[in-house]
């Protein structure tokens, strides 16, 4: 495969404004009524997810007996996109707009997505730092929607010609895929 | 030969719906019952936050940089049913000014998310049974982890530090990683197939197609 960019993981928490913590879940769970998810719209994003982070989620049966809970909550975004760090955070913008306000907007300092150098400081000025990454693959998601679909037609092509003969089994190949552009 | 189809992948958006197991599911609960990542249609994805022990977090950065170089060392390639694991040390939160407080944290914590594709009993199984030595020298660093030694106790513990999505999207709802990994490997070998049923005898492709289909009869 030759994917123009590695799949790449971005990791940004932002401070939720205190008393939009509520707002903040009510539009998150809005978002996901509607039935198409904003991220469809993002460029080359396989997968992406929004997670609101209060307490002390860190604890287990007690442990660690001395601990505190966070002062505030945050909002904890992470995708994975074949996608430099300051273009995936542009596809977001442009791809999420009003959609990122919606989320994004109860957000400390969250200049909204209007202001295309502002958006683009605030996501990268609030990136956590990733220390190990694993991936399956590094194709893109048109790459693995393609993989995909020439897996499925292959399958069916397979089936289908099981008892044809060498001639007929290559011309058969010919006008299955003969047009693909290989 | 046996052929198995999968769906093509479509793009839907996920809405999660919880849903409280009953008294009598209670009953004959499977280990992970515990655990209940957020699914998009086969991937299920978790985000844990982990407080780290003292230590702990020098031992991981130490790891990670190692395992970056000698990737084979985090064993993760073999089990074929994760898609993207990300793990991050963090000191400090990012602050913004006020009306940020500033966040001072009780402990270093470990952040990991996974994206997978299994039923999530033989995914927590695979952990245990498959790279249980690989799974410690990660968490053993965290505050309460139970050991890789059982699956219900790793269930319980991943489940219960797990944090709840609140909205999430896949690109690739109807795929697994093998299917994904299966259908890259297609595709690889498809260029050379075309190749060959333009510029071969009807025989000779036919022998070069059988071949494929031998090779990748597991693939399709």
């Amino acid at each position: 495969m030759n994917a123009t960019w590695p799949a790449t993981p971005l990791t940004v928490l932002t401070p939720v404004v205190p008393g939009q913590e509520q707002a903040l879940r009510e539009s998150l769970r809005r978002l996901s009524e509607t039935g198409v998810s904003p991220f469809s719209r993002v460029a080359e994003t396989h997968f992406a997810r929004w997670v609101v982070v209060s307490g002390a989620p860190w604890r287990y049966r007690g442990r660690p007996r001395r601990t505190r809970p966070l002062r505030m909550q945050y909002l904890l975004f992470t995708s994975t996109a074949n996608r430099p760090h300051e273009q995936h955070v542009e596809d977001l913008r442009t791809g999420l707009r009003g959609d990122a306000d919606a989320a994004w907007g109860h957000c400390v300092g969250y200049p909204g997505y209007q202001e295309s150098a502002g958006f683009r400081r605030y996501l990268l000025h609030n990136r956590l730092p990733i220390h190990r990454w694993f991936a399956a693959y590094d194709a893109t998601v048109r790459e693995v929607g393609d993989a995909l679909d020439l897996r499925r037609r292959h399958t069916e092509f397979a089936v289908r010609t099981q008892d044809v003969d060498d001639l007929g089994l290559q011309e058969a190949f010919l006008a299955e895929f003969g047009d693909d552009g290989t | 030969m046996e052929y198995r189809s999968f769906p093509t992948p479509g793009r839907t958006a996920v809405v999660r719906v919880q849903q409280a197991p009953s008294r009598e599911a209670g009953a004959s609960a499977p280990p992970t019952a515990g655990l209940r990542p957020d699914t998009a249609g086969r991937a299920g994805m978790i985000t844990v936050l982990t407080a780290l022990r003292p230590l702990g977090a020098s031992w991981l950065r130490v790891l990670f940089a190692l395992t970056r170089r000698l990737p084979g060392l985090t064993g993760l390639g073999p089990l074929e049913s994760v898609h993207f694991i990300r793990w991050s040390v963090l000191g400090s939160l990012p602050h913004d000014g006020p009306p940020q407080v500033r966040e001072r944290l009780p402990h270093r914590l470990l952040l990991w998310e996974t994206v997978y594709s299994a039923p999530t009993q033989p995914y927590v199984e695979t952990f245990v049974y498959g790279v249980g030595d690989k799974v410690r020298n990660i968490w053993w660093t965290s505050h309460g982890f139970p050991g890789s030694r059982s699956v219900t106790g790793l269930a319980g513990y991943i489940g219960d530090l797990s944090i709840p999505g609140a909205h999430w999207w896949s690109a690739h709802p109807g795929a697994t990683v093998r299917t994904i990994l299966s259908a890259l490997d297609v595709v690889r070998e498809h260029r050379y197939l075309v190749r060959a049923a333009r510029t071969t005898t009807p025989a000779e492709f036919a022998v070069v197609y059988r071949g494929f289909l031998a090779r990748r009869q597991g693939d399709l």
